[in-house]
């Protein structure tokens, strides 16, 4: 079955005068139709590159390794040229950051982007505009992600509403265009835990109606938990562990991914310190052995010989030689 | 709430309250009428010493502007934050106790200021106590050694230092004017997930090695469940809710905490239940409970007068509720 | 502070490398020939002035007057018959000095109206702004010039009424740095530490803000040798028969278009040093952001 993104062997590198640095190696990751995919990742994990890399937003220093594919319905959006890129937003592919600027004109009232989401999705499915009139719809959308006084909101510019209001302002627009693909890189980090759980909900409900697939990169394994099918544990760039979401979490291979399930207090200090994953990450550990290596309670010779290959365990796969003594070119 | 013989700090009936909107020369001249929002609204707690008290709350909830009262870094506009027996003063009046009681922000990217080397930025509040070189720096390396860290990183531009080590160094800072009460501000909140067991260890460490005491300010039931000895649960600047993590974590009483703690997400992929409506602001603030409006279980008296903190069985909630059941 | 580091970076981006390279040429000549000059006029061997230019700037010969740029002669020579080239060196220390005076003048008094009124906040900034709009509202050519016509014709005067016009620009800028610096938690943290507003605002507001000035000021250097050109042009800079950028181009204009040289070389000089500037102030901006 092909899914409606597939990413193949995607590298991205980063260059500066003085130094180069591989944020993903051999990235492979599949999405398919009406899928909730969370990348779970930490500072150096290259998850944001990720999402800035299907969304074609990658800043001008970063280039995108020969040999990398990503597919979205069959498209290899690596070689599309900008006036095609353009065409992604038509193609239906929507991204929300935590920036809210990056993806809300902070010059545009809130009633015209989100016609403007409107009038994306009619061009791409050729329906028109429902007879009652684009702001009487911008009103019920904006409803709909439970914005309590639409009319109101929707004279308003962004900075004049609450960073949990742009939130939900995007995900207004998203469920204006209907697009099939969402990514979304770490939006309910700037949020409390009670408007978080609000966009949780209302994106898990978007799902349910509109089969839409979902890129979640975030850093909270709670938040994962509670949105994702499937989760994508990346460290050093590279995919470490990824499987059914339900079996990553209750039943842990990579030793990283134990750690951070652990890292995560569930006990009283009376109990004991927390099993803390030792050390810390550090580009020196991104070269030709288990990034990992270093912070590994588990760490064998055969981890610094070369980069453990991803090996299949049931529906999961782990990047891990004690799972498998197999190793990338 | 401890006594006040056993309490190492006490804050009683502490108001703080911000201005809102422009004050310019020509508002001031209308004589516009000042409107003002109580960020901190009748806030009475003690810590007793070596004890670590959880103040668990969202943005707005006044947690922040507790923590800032208590280190001295905002003026009370009535009430009284004491230091055994003393009381505290806004922190340039404060004397020789302004080095008992220190901070550790939550973002240590603006905690540390990055042109500064790690050992200027851990010196700073021993800057003014007319120390010699030698014994700063001897202080400096002590410093650095009781947060794990070696020497040689003394020298280091804070700005090349990452996450996890740059919340040590500010826990190193405040550290090193021998405090007994430390404010921690949300101090895991922006660094990685791995390096936040790391440091929540660390502090419990230091705890037990310097007998401090603690005030942790934090949005996470988790680091709350971990560190607490006490919680107190904020909300809009009044707690409502004050007990031992046992029975506020496990056996919430107020509704607030209830939902609080309900949105939060969980590692057994349960959805988290929000709470209904939207987070409130503090200035249009009810007459009656400030939660009744999203509140699940609101009853008539609920709108007309605001809920005292009832006590009952060691613990203190704000709600009509817990004072049938 | 690593400064082989910095210039690679600059130099990896071509038009900072121009950049660098043009400001660096000016400011390097304009040190190596204003010491010779001071020399000279310490040690009354005025010669010393010429000894690394083609030809006396003074040394006007007729019947060489409005001779076109060739290999003997640049630039040209003007009405006199004196090469321009040479003149244009031996101004040079000239617009430099101005350039730097000022630039410093603006930072001490912006920096000192500006600091306070960020940090402070409330009367202090209210006063300390009204005055700087004050400033600010009259254009910079006439203040400068009302002052000049006050106080006379001479670079020192010329100097003067530029920092008084150049100051607000700096109190403005410094004064948004301190507002932003002014809450981060490092200021909080000092606070914690019992230093004086004082000591805050010279340890952190003010490294701080260092970056931004230095870019700003980079580019400014430029737009000083700008103004203090047209101020001379308007002639109130340093009296004939002295070179003077701004006045070789008002004096060329009574040739123009004919000899055209004379106006418009002078008036090149100018354009690519400011250029220049920009070209590296943008650079430093860029590269004080990462983006090097």
């Amino acid at each position: 079955m092909t899914g409606i993104l597939e990413v193949e062997n995607l590298s991205v590198d980063y260059t500066t005068s003085s130094s180069t640095v591989h944020a993903l190696r051999n990235v492979s990751l599949t999405v398919n139709e009406g899928e909730i995919l969370s990348i779970v990742g930490e500072s150096g994990s290259g998850k944001s590159t990720f999402a800035l890399a299907v969304s074609k937003l990658l800043p001008p220093n970063a280039t995108i390794l020969k040999g990398g594919k990503i597919s979205f319905r069959g498209k290899d959006l690596t070689q599309l040229n900008k006036p095609q890129i353009r065409q992604i937003r038509g193609t239906g592919i929507f991204m929300i950051f935590q920036n809210v600027f990056l993806s809300l004109n902070p010059l545009m009232k809130i009633k015209r982007q989100v016609i403007e989401a409107i009038n994306v999705r009619s061009k791409r499915t050729s329906t028109s505009l429902e007879k009652r009139g684009p702001e009487s719809e911008v009103a019920s959308i904006l409803k709909s992600v439970r914005i309590g006084d639409a009319e109101a909101i929707m004279e308003r510019y962004p900075h004049q509403l609450s960073g949990g209001q742009n939130q939900r302002v995007m995900l207004a627009m998203a469920l204006a265009e209907k697009p099939s693909l969402l990514i979304a890189d770490e939006p309910t980090t700037a949020l409390d835990v009670t408007t978080q759980a609000q966009v949780i909900l209302l994106l898990k409900e978007i799902r349910e109606k509109s089969k839409m697939s979902i890129v979640y990169v975030t850093h909270d394994l709670g938040v994962a938990a509670s949105i994702s099918d499937r989760m994508a544990v990346l460290y050093g760039g590279m995919v470490q562990e990824v499987g059914p979401a339900r079996q990553v979490l209750s039943d842990p291979k990579h030793p990283y991914t134990l750690g951070l399930i652990k890292s995560i207090p569930s006990k009283a200090k009376s109990e004991g310190s927390l099993d803390a994953i030792k050390g810390a990450f550090s580009w020196d550990d991104v070269g030709d052995a288990c990034a990992f290596a270093a912070r590994c309670p588990l760490v064998r010779e055969s981890c610094r010989r070369a980069i453990p290959a991803l090996t299949k365990l049931d529906r999961t796969l782990v990047r891990c030689v004690n799972y498998g003594e197999s190793y990338e070119q | 709430m401890s006594s006040s013989n056993q309490a190492s700090l006490q804050i009683e009936h502490a108001v703080k309250k911000f201005s809102i909107g422009e004050q310019g020369i020509f508002t001031r001249l209308r004589r516009e009428k000042k409107r003002y929002m109580n960020a901190v609204d009748d806030v009475t707690l003690g810590v007793a010493k070596g004890e670590t008290l959880v103040v668990l709350g969202e943005s707005g909830c006044g947690k922040t502007t507790l923590g800032r009262l208590i280190v001295g870094l905002e003026r009370l506009n009535s009430g009284r934050i004491s230091y055994e027996g003393s009381e505290l003063k806004y922190v340039r009046d404060r004397g020789a106790v302004r080095g008992r009681l220190q901070m550790v922000f939550q973002d240590p990217s603006s905690s540390l200021n990055p042109y500064l080397n790690v050992s200027t930025c851990i010196a700073e509040p021993i800057s003014k106590m007319g120390f010699r070189k030698s014994e700063v720096t001897a202080k400096v390396t002590e410093a650095l050694k009781l947060v794990g860290m070696e020497s040689l990183f003394m020298a280091r531009r804070t700005s090349d230092l990452s996450g996890g080590q740059k919340q040590r160094t500010a826990i190193a800072r405040a550290l090193i004017s021998d405090p007994t009460v430390i404010v921690l501000d949300e101090p895991t909140s922006s660094i990685d997930v791995s390096i936040q067991a790391q440091i929540l260890n660390l502090l419990v460490e230091l705890q037990n090695l310097r007998g401090l005491t603690y005030v942790l300010i934090t949005h996470d039931p988790n680091v709350a469940r971990f560190m607490a000895d006490k919680i107190a649960v904020m909300y809009l600047g009044k707690i409502v809710e004050y007990g031992m993590p046992g029975d506020v974590l496990k056996h919430p009483k107020h509704p607030y905490t209830q939902g609080l703690l309900a949105s939060a997400p969980k590692l057994d992929g349960s959805s988290p239940e929000a709470i209904r409506g939207e987070p409130p602001s503090l200035i249009n603030l009810p007459k009656g409970c400030r939660f009744e409006p999203r509140c699940p279980h609101a009853m008539p008296k609920c709108r007309e007068r605001e809920p005292a903190l009832i006590s009952k069985h060691s613990e203190l909630v704000a709600c009509y509720l817990f004072e049938e059941g | 502070m690593n400064l082989v580091r910095d210039i690679r970076k600059l130099a990896s981006r071509p038009s900072s490398l121009i950049g660098l390279v043009i400001v660096f040429a000016f400011y390097a000549w304009s040190l190596v020939e204003g010491i010779l000059q001071l020399a000279g006029s310490l040690l009354h061997m005025q010669s010393l002035g010429w000894l690394l230019i083609p030809y006396n700037p003074y040394q006007y010969t007729l019947a060489n007057s409005l001779l076109p740029p060739s290999l003997s002669h640049l630039m040209g020579t003007d009405d006199l018959g004196r090469d321009i080239w040479s003149r244009v060196l031996f101004a040079a220390p000239t617009d430099a000095m101005v350039s730097v005076l000022v630039i410093a003048g603006g930072i001490l008094i912006g920096g000192l109206v500006g600091y306070p009124a960020g940090y402070f906040g409330k009367s202090v900034d209210e006063v300390n702004m009204r005055v700087t709009d004050l400033f600010l509202a009259f254009p910079a050519l006439i203040l400068a010039l009302a002052i000049e016509a006050t106080l006379g014709r001479d670079v020192v005067y010329a100097i003067i009424a530029l920092v008084a016009v150049w100051w607000p620009s700096y109190a403005r800028l410094v004064r948004g740095e301190a507002l932003k610096i002014k809450s981060m938690k490092f200021v909080d943290a000092a606070l914690l530490s019992g230093l004086s507003n004082f000591a805050i605002i010279s340890k952190h507001v003010v490294t701080n803000s260092l970056n931004t000035l230095i870019s700003y000021a980079t580019i400014d250097l430029g737009n000083t040798i700008l103004v203090y050109s047209i101020l001379s042009f308007l002639g109130l800079g340093v009296p004939a028969p002295a070179p003077e950028w701004g006045t070789m181009v008002a004096y060329g204009l009574n040739e123009f278009p004919q000899w055209w040289w004379y106006a418009v070389l002078p008036g090149v000089v100018i354009a690519v040093i400011v250029i220049g500037a920009a070209l590296l102030g943008d650079g430093l901006r860029d590269m004080f952001a990462g983006e090097l």
